[in-house]
């Protein structure tokens, strides 16, 4: 390889470290936001629940199965009635922006883990 | 048609296995290097010229068709390097020349003539050519003054422009 070739080359894996670790950086910063948030309106949810007594009709699962059976609907009707609306909405939507972020995270995985193997090689090698 | 060798590299750097790119600097660099060779008087430049190509060429390759050619998009960027270079040089080489004829037919040196004009710029104008007579070049500038590079050039041209009309009216 040419000593200009060399330079190239330099140049362009110099670029992509940048790009690939603020692009690392960014992914899992947003996730990790995402997730915090997620298990704040999580728990702010089950404080609410505990506090109106509501989560005492999961009482009934101890029960056996065919009573669970029978008032399974009722107990789904009662947690629908008392659960407060707008952070269960809060707590959906934080969920499905969560499981994107991950699939989007897990498409590029393979992409990212081959960028990282070839910019190991790179900087770590006696070669360059 | 790409070749069938450039459009599996390619792919396969789309793919994340960015050490293939080297197949295609180490094919291209010697045609590149040489038609900007050919084109270019300040041959001490030409090295930095294929660079950026490539480097450009890398940083286009995620929306860079495969099934295209590669050596003519090589060709685009290159000439897009040079219309460049030749817009930043052009200013340069004259504002150099004209400097320095003034400072050898007329007695302006003063200082404080030198900060009237200055003075006569706006405030971005002054700090770009501020950093320009202090050694920095155009991309370290852009990164300081946090704006483009075309707009960096731009506003440096401007004003050695305007420097030019005030001490040869």
């Amino acid at each position: 390889m040419t000593k200009l070739e060399k330079k190239i080359i330099r140049k362009v894996y110099t670029h992509e470290t940048k790009k690939t670790t603020t692009e690392l950086l960014g992914r899992i910063l947003t996730i990790g936001f995402v997730l915090a948030t997620v298990l704040y309106i999580g728990s702010l949810l089950i404080r609410v629940l505990d506090e109106q007594g509501t989560l005492e009709v999961f009482e009934i699962f101890h029960e056996d199965a065919d009573v669970v059976r029978t008032y399974f609907f009722e107990v789904v009707g009662i947690l629908y009635q008392e659960i407060p609306k707008h952070i269960a909405a809060s707590l959906i939507l934080a969920v499905v922006a969560l499981l994107f972020l991950i699939v989007l995270f897990i498409k590029s995985v393979h992409r990212i883990s081959q960028k990282l193997r070839a910019l190991r090689k790179y900087w770590f090698s006696s070669a360059r | 048609m790409a070749s069938a060798d450039d459009k599996a590299v390619i792919q396969a750097i789309k793919n994340g296995e960015i050490d293939r790119f080297e197949v295609l600097v180490k094919k291209y660099t010697k045609i590149i290097q040489s038609y900007i060779n050919s084109k270019l008087f300040e041959k001490a430049d030409v090295d930095d010229l294929v660079q950026n190509s490539f480097l450009s060429f890398y940083k286009a390759i995620d929306r860079f068709d495969e099934d295209r050619p590669v050596l003519p998009y090589l060709y685009e960027i290159a000439k897009n390097e040079m219309r460049m270079y030749f817009r930043s040089y052009k200013t340069a080489l004259q504002l150099d020349e004209t400097i320095q004829v003034e400072h050898v037919e007329q007695d302006w040196g003063e200082e404080e003539d030198v900060v009237r004009l200055l003075d006569s710029l706006s405030e971005e104008q002054k700090k770009a050519l501020q950093l320009v007579y202090e050694g920095y070049s155009y991309e370290d500038i852009a990164r300081r003054l946090k704006k483009p590079l075309n707009t960096i050039r731009t506003i440096i041209r401007r004003a050695r422009l305007a420097l030019i009309k005030k001490i040869k009216p």
